[in-house]
């Protein structure tokens, strides 16, 4: 009988396995992860399909007369300043965390949790918000500003579509400065004092690169990560109604949602970091708004599959499911609006 | 049906074997580093989530550990067997202040066990290919057992696959192979695999010169044999990079792949630059100096020329490791000590090679051990409760922020960066006393000649 050349044996066995690693990353991720929704009554039936074994959470919220995002705009437009500090330390290895990566990031990361995003510049914006104020289709939409500024051509002396919009129905996420404080254009930055106030009716905030360390009501529901709260808003100072989640030191939180209108502000605190990326998305995709209310939860094991029946008896407002696979390690997510 | 007899020396192997796999297992329940970990996992979830290994933020090497890492995450996938990944302690939080690469957010037990139970496989793999080795060059089975069990109950070794879950270990494996490969003239596998070992972790990139010089001497008389061999396994080599590196060239992704060279240099100042880049000189000069040597010594002694070339690669990591010098690195630098305590026939450089690597076993340990201290109890404590995480979060941050061990941080650090610079002195010694020595009877046997001919 032939001997086994292990040495060869070895060799084949190693590189078929790294080929099939390669394939496995690099193949399309579509129909590793689904999920359904339907509604009977008061009985909301999900499922969830999953690749192999994953825990996973199932939330449905009461968001009173809010309506949660379907829709989201990234705002970046490289011809306009932007004022954030893109020059914060990153482990060895990893990419500068400047506002195109932390984008990029931020929209990779939405995509898997089922909402692709929309990149605008700073005309397409003032265009985009001027014309859903002017058929009132604000409500459920988003915008992403982590440029520390806002343009001018939606925010100034003679134009505050931005204000407006917000008021409509739309949300506002916004990290990497001082809320409302610069605009820009194409030929700077304009400081402007107080203009924090204008969304979220307050000026004071942390000016400190402030680690905190106590969990806020649904931290650990929604698996947030990041403990910064440099940029964060005095809520308590605040005469919009507002909701605090994350972390915090009793005085900042690291994620702070503010009623505007009919619509809200959303401030992450912190330098630009890949936790900030991942709470960022989880709020938008989760639905989490100022006046959330958890009406039911659940969580198991989905191994390959998973059903169960959420009880919306409780819901008064606008319902929100939140799905979500993997935990800390969120493989997939959806949101589904009722 | 017979069965086959299991003789003494296979029972030898299969016990050192099994009671290296029992510490690797041990030590991988009771003590892992945090940090790693949770960029393993995150590379994992990336591509779970269609984002390749660069796409979202956690992968900072050449792809070949990511391909590794998403076939267990195919299998793990497959097999349906481990749905809690990891979970976060808020106890833990204010540690992760510290900025000392500790973590709240911890893998779980299973998928500690599941990636560095592969780890500890290939640690056991590498001591068999270093036994194979030393027994083949020296001919003595004892001394391959010696050399075997160097390696598998080497503290730091066990450590960083165990504890920390670093892959340093499969490229030392991957390169040992090709060493093997290169003895049977299986060229073109030899160059698909050592391909592998590049762009594991880049320290086997410097050993090319010294493969090329073997392949080079093993074909002497036949420059045009020479020349093929080294051709197919340039063509391994290129085919296995190609392969690698398409698919992160079609993404825009090569950027990435190297970031963790480019990033290295950007955060210097100009004084450490310029000090790093010196150290680069001299390694590279080392390097070279190694290569041409041995091409040397391996034409005039073909007989001895695997001896050289199992010196010549320990000694490049070694100069090589000058560059970068870190306890995370000793699987690749561990090769150099162990050739050096057991191969040589000469007394006096078996010693210096068990001094070397008892100096390099001990400052590597105590760097990596005084590195997380009490951090490492995480996993183990979260999980199972074995200690209370808000003392244990305490324990941390005093062990973390104190003075003794940023002292003996400190102190270890440069025993190895010294010993790094030691051997490439002892290196650049060892070669210009062959040179000189051999200039000096050269000298004297001409000088001889002339008082002869008077």
């Amino acid at each position: 009988m032939k001997r086994i050349d292990w040495l060869k044996a070895f060799v084949i066995v190693f590189c078929v396995v790294v080929l099939i690693g390669e394939v496995y990353a690099y193949a399309p991720a579509e129909g590793r992860y689904s999920s359904t929704l339907t509604a009977d009554g008061d009985r909301l039936t999900y499922g969830l399909s999953v690749n192999g074994s994953h825990e996973y959470t199932a939330i449905l919220l009461d968001n009173g007369d809010y309506t949660a995002v379907d829709t989201v705009y990234l705002y970046y437009d490289p011809t306009y300043a932007s004022c954030v500090n893109e020059d914060v330390g990153v482990i060895t290895g990893a990419m500068k965390m400047t506002q195109r990566y932390y984008l990029d990031q931020l929209a990779r990361t939405l995509e898997y949790k089922g909402i692709t995003p929309i990149y605008v510049n700073a005309a397409e914006l003032h265009d985009i918000l001027g014309a859903q104020l002017a058929d009132g289709t604000a409500a459920g939409k988003g915008l992403a500003i982590m440029a520390g500024a806002i343009p001018d051509t939606v925010c100034g002396v003679s134009n505050n579509c931005l204000l407006d919009w917000i008021s409509a129905g739309g949300s506002l996420y916004w990290a990497g400065n001082v809320l409302g404080s610069y605009v820009s254009s194409t030929t700077g930055l304009k400081t402007v004092a107080g203009g924090q106030a204008w969304f979220v009716g307050t000026v004071i905030y942390n000016s400190e690169d402030t680690y905190v360390h106590n969990a806020l009501e649904y931290q650990d529901l929604f698996c947030y990560e990041y403990t910064h709260t440099m940029y964060s808003v005095k809520a308590d100072t605040s005469s919009q109604a507002y909701l605090l989640t994350g972390y915090t030191d009793g005085e900042y939180a690291t994620i702070s949602l503010f009623q505007h209108g009919a619509g809200q502000v959303c401030v992450f605190g912190g330098l630009f970091s890949p936790k900030q990326v991942r709470d960022v998305a989880t709020t938008i995709c989760s639905g989490l708004c100022y006046c959330s209310q958890v009406i039911d939860t659940h969580d198991g094991i989905a191994n390959r599959q998973a059903n169960g029946t959420l009880d919306a008896s409780q819901l008064v407002g606008n319902g929100h499911v939140y799905l979500s696979v993997g935990g800390y390690f969120c493989v997939y997510a959806k949101g589904y609006s009722l | 049906m017979k069965m086959k007899q299991v003789t003494p020396l296979q029972k030898k192997i299969l016990l050192l074997l099994a009671v290296s796999l029992a510490i690797h297992l041990v030590l991988t329940a009771c003590y892992a580093h945090t940090f790693d970990y949770e960029y393993w996992l995150m590379v994992m979830q990336n591509i779970e989530t269609g984002n390749d290994l660069y796409g979202l933020d956690a992968f900072y090497y050449t792809p070949v550990w990511g391909d590794l890492l998403s076939f267990c995450d195919l299998v793990i996938e497959a097999c349906g067997i481990i749905p809690q990944w990891g979970d976060r302690f808020i106890e833990l939080v204010p540690t992760e202040d510290l900025r000392v690469l500790t973590q709240a957010t911890l893998a779980s037990p299973a998928m500690n066990f599941a990636i560095k139970a592969c780890l500890a496989v290939a640690d056991l793999a590498v001591g068999y290919v270093i036994f194979i080795l030393i027994r083949d060059l020296s001919g003595s089975e004892k001394k391959g057992l010696i050399a075997m069990a160097l390696w598998c109950f080497n503290p730091i070794i066990i450590y960083m696959s165990a504890g920390q879950g670093q892959f340093d270990n499969i490229s030392t494996l991957l390169l040992l192979v090709t060493v093997l490969l290169l003895r049977r003239k299986s060229y073109f596998m030899a160059g698909i695999i050592y391909g592998m070992a590049v762009w594991i972790k880049i320290f086997p990139g410097f050993c090319l010169f010294i493969l090329i010089a073997y392949m080079w001497t093993q074909h002497r008389d036949d420059r045009r044999e020479a020349l093929k061999s080294m051709g197919l396994a340039a063509a391994g080599l290129l085919l296995t990079t190609a392969v690698l590196f398409l698919p992160v060239i079609l993404n825009g992704e090569l950027a990435q792949a190297f970031s963790f060279l480019s990033s290295r240099t950007m955060v210097m100042t100009e004084a450490d630059r310029l000090r790093f880049y010196r150290k680069i000189a001299w390694a590279l000069l080392t390097v070279l100096l190694i290569f041409v040597y041995m091409l040397r010594r391996s034409y005039a002694c073909p007989e001895k020329a695997d001896h050289y070339l199992l010196y010549g690669i320990g000694g490049t990591v070694m100069a090589a490791s000058l560059i970068l010098p870190g306890y995370q690195y000793a699987a690749s630098l561990m090769i150099f000590p162990i050739v050096l305590a057991v191969l040589p026939s000469e007394r006096g450089y078996r010693l210096l090679g068990y001094a070397i690597f008892t100096v390099l076993t001990a400052t590597t340990f105590t760097i990596a051990i005084f590195f997380m201290g009490p951090a490492g109890l995480s996993i183990v404590s979260a999980f199972f409760g074995t200690n209370d995480l808000t003392v244990l979060c305490q324990q941390i941050i005093d062990f973390l922020t104190g003075s003794f061990r940023t002292g003996v941080h400190i102190k270890c650090s440069k025993i190895l960066e010294d010993l790094s610079l030691f051997c490439t002195v002892l290196i650049w010694t060892y070669i210009f006393r062959n040179y000189f020595g051999r200039l000096f009877d050269w000298f004297v046997k001409k000088l001889g000649g002339l008082h002869e001919a008077h």
